[in-house]
């Protein structure tokens, strides 16, 4: 069989292909509690709340295009405030989870509004004063956080059926929180980017001023955005506190903050899946030179691999993954219906259709843009 | 008083600092548009290879400039192998590439080093009696040889662009590399320049600061964040507002800690950003920083 095989879109084939991926990612999420030791699935856990929090990020710096130094506070406005709901107040996680989530939103907007004004290296910093002011309000309100000495006592009982009992049994019942909530956050991404909104985001980040004569509310996009991208982070951030129990200042570092760039753009930016596997290679890959050196030495393999990652795979993992299966498979696209009597509603619906891991067309090269000026008005 | 004048001066001591480092932090930004997060770094390692010639017999002022000839050679080294294949248009990828030059040096400087914190001799006398007394305040030797090379640098930096060749081309090159390529400048190598002074300055930096933080693989860590507000307040792309922002964060900071109780120690750095929100918000393109034209 002549390789690459090409696959209609919309076909049986590729609706097949499209079914067929979605079934193995459900097999490998319910398989691995039982094919793995729980040691591993707690790291796994653990990968999984930091692919949350690339998540919220990509949707602002890799979609939005707006570069964020603070999203390590956000993440730690999302855990201080479930874990102090939890612990000082008796409140049940989910219901932390969500007022968590409520609070990052509204630090999202606020620090949203400055950013309305500035780009690039201005707002990366403005961004990054948010992230390093806050290790120290968590240390400067001692009494509230706990401060240096770290929130201790956070958890999140496993409710009382056989499947969870134990501590294996809570271990697979935090993995499963997490792929709950990884999932609820990809949802909503994925229904931001593929509508009106994401569109608007997108030209805003490919040429603010065209999308603002356009007709696209700068304010209104940004700030929420801001807001969308901080509570997911927030959400993290939640988990992350019913995770590991403690909360200390140190955990919330410019150095997460960075590690989350890397997840991003090594993953893959604004794609759907490369968040998730930047999350998975940022947790593991530490772990992983830690284990094969020691000391210092699995620093310097970790600082080199990304530099060398950077290099070998300009467009991150799934780049690199899409090149490589055009080789085998190639989804031919089904040509936008032309004749101009379908109208705008049409064109403007097929331009929506996406796999999961397509980015929205840019502004340059929406389907349709080979019709004239004329056509379209 | 007494106390006035000392924070002051205390203010001014960790100022240069952060002037220093922004200053090599707008060298590059203004050669090839980057924030380099591994620019404290640079600076650490170079210290450590001053160190080490020291170690070697080497007078201290010769290994100073050794370490700054070091991270001259460093900063070209990064900018044609790491920098300039990744091309134009590779912001995520240049800042991953500074993240990952920053924890191979990080670890690197503990591997070879060690992790324990070495004691680094000052160029001048330093003992108890060694200072300047300024209206009752004190300035020791080496602080004050800072301020001087600090001003030096900022002097030869702003003679170069303002009255040599080289440095027009340098400015023509930032302003529109098109243009300059037209014009024969070969911009690859302005470019290469700006990172190679970043890199002696940050060479410079490293040997003076290490007798008072002593020599350790995390000395610039907290110093390259206020270098970032610094060279933000500055204007990202002027030399001489990154050294005036870098002063002022430094001489506010130790004012509002010490004289502010509920801000304490614990919020100094939030003290350094919340001036820099400030200030960004009347003026988005720092206080010196020229404005940008974007035509659509």
């Amino acid at each position: 069989m002549a390789l690459p095989i090409t696959v209609q879109e919309g076909s049986v084939q590729h609706r097949g292909l499209n079914l067929g991926r979605v079934v193995l990612v459900v097999a490998v999420i319910l398989a691995l509690p039982y094919i793995v030791a729980p040691y591993r699935l707690d790291q796994i856990t653990g990968a999984l709340i930091l692919a949350i929090a690339a998540v919220g990020l990509n949707l602002l710096s890799g979609f939005g295009g707006q570069i964020s130094l603070g999203h390590s506070a956000f993440f730690g406005f999302g855990a201080y405030t479930t874990g102090i709901l939890v612990t000082s107040h008796g409140w049940s996680p989910p219901l932390a989870f969500m007022m968590g989530m409520l609070v990052c939103f509204i630090v999202g907007v606020l620090v949203g509004l400055p950013a309305l004004r500035l780009k690039g290296m201005y707002l990366a910093l403005v961004t990054l004063a948010v992230g390093v002011i806050f290790p120290s309000l968590v240390r400067r309100f001692e009494s509230l956080t706990g401060g240096s000495a770290g929130l201790f006592g956070i958890n999140f009982k496993a409710p009382d059926i056989a499947y969870f009992a134990g501590r294996t049994g809570q271990v697979v019942w935090l993995y499963y929180v997490a792929v709950v909530a990884l999932l609820l956050a990809c949802l909503a991404v994925w229904n931001i980017m593929r509508g009106r909104t994401g569109r608007a985001i997108v030209a805003l980040r490919d040429n603010e001023s065209a999308a603002i004569v356009m007709g696209v509310d700068r304010t209104v996009v940004r700030t929420v955005l801001f807001g969308i991208s901080a509570s997911i982070a927030g959400l993290a951030g939640g988990l992350f506190a019913v995770d590991t129990g403690i909360l200390t200042p140190d955990s919330f570092s410019l150095l997460f903050t960075i590690y989350l760039l890397v997840a991003m753009v090594l993953g893959g930016r604004a794609t759907y899946w490369g968040p998730i596997i930047g999350g998975f290679a940022i947790y593991f890959l530490p772990l992983w030179t830690g284990e094969i050196t020691e000391g210092p030495a699995a620093g310097v393999v970790f600082g080199v691999l990304i530099i060398v990652m950077v290099f070998t795979l300009r467009d991150g993992v799934i780049g690199g993954l899409k090149s490589l299966g055009a080789r085998f498979l190639v989804v031919e696209p089904c040509r936008p219906a032309s004749s101009v009597e379908l109208g705008e509603d049409r064109l403007m619906g097929d331009a929506e259709v996406l796999g999961p891991d397509e980015e929205p067309a840019t502004l340059g090269e929406m389907p349709g843009s080979t019709l004239s000026a004329t056509d379209r008005v | 008083m007494d106390l006035l004048i000392a924070r002051i001066i205390d203010g001014l001591n960790n100022g240069v600092i952060y002037a220093f480092l922004a200053l090599a932090l707008v060298c590059v930004y203004r050669s090839t548009k980057h924030l380099n997060l591994a620019q404290g770094e640079m600076a650490m390692f170079s210290a450590f290879i001053a160190f080490a010639f020291t170690q070697a017999g080497v007078p201290v002022v010769f290994a100073i400039l050794l370490a700054v000839a070091a991270g001259a050679i460093g900063g070209g080294l990064i900018e044609r192998v790491l920098v300039r294949p990744l091309g134009n248009d590779a912001d995520y990828s240049i800042l991953l590439v500074g993240i990952g030059v920053f924890l191979a040096l990080n670890a690197g400087a503990g591997l070879i080093w060690g992790g324990e914190p070495l004691a680094f001799p000052n160029v001048l006398p330093s003992g108890p009696d060694d200072y300047f007394s300024v209206f009752g305040g004190r300035l020791r030797y080496q602080q004050l040889l800072m301020m001087v090379l600090l001003g030096l640098v900022l002097a030869s930096v702003f003679a170069l662009f303002k009255y040599t060749k080289l440095g027009l081309a340098m400015r023509t090159a930032t302003s529109n590399p098109e243009s300059a390529k037209l014009l024969g400048i070969r911009v690859n190598r302005i470019n290469a320049l700006g990172w190679i002074m970043a890199g002696a300055v940050g060479g410079l930096l490293g040997p003076l600061v290490a007798p008072s933080t002593t020599l350790t693989t995390f000395m610039m860590f907290s110093y390259l964040i206020y270098a970032s507000a610094a060279a933000t307040l500055g204007g990202f792309d002027s030399p001489g507002g990154a050294v005036v922002a870098g002063l002022i964060i430094g001489v506010l900071e130790s004012l509002v800690g010490g004289y502010v109780s509920f801000i304490g120690s614990d919020l100094k750095l939030a003290v350094a950003f919340v001036l820099l929100l400030a200030v960004l918000m009347v003026k988005p393109s720092g206080l010196f920083g020229s404005k940008r034209v974007e035509r659509v």
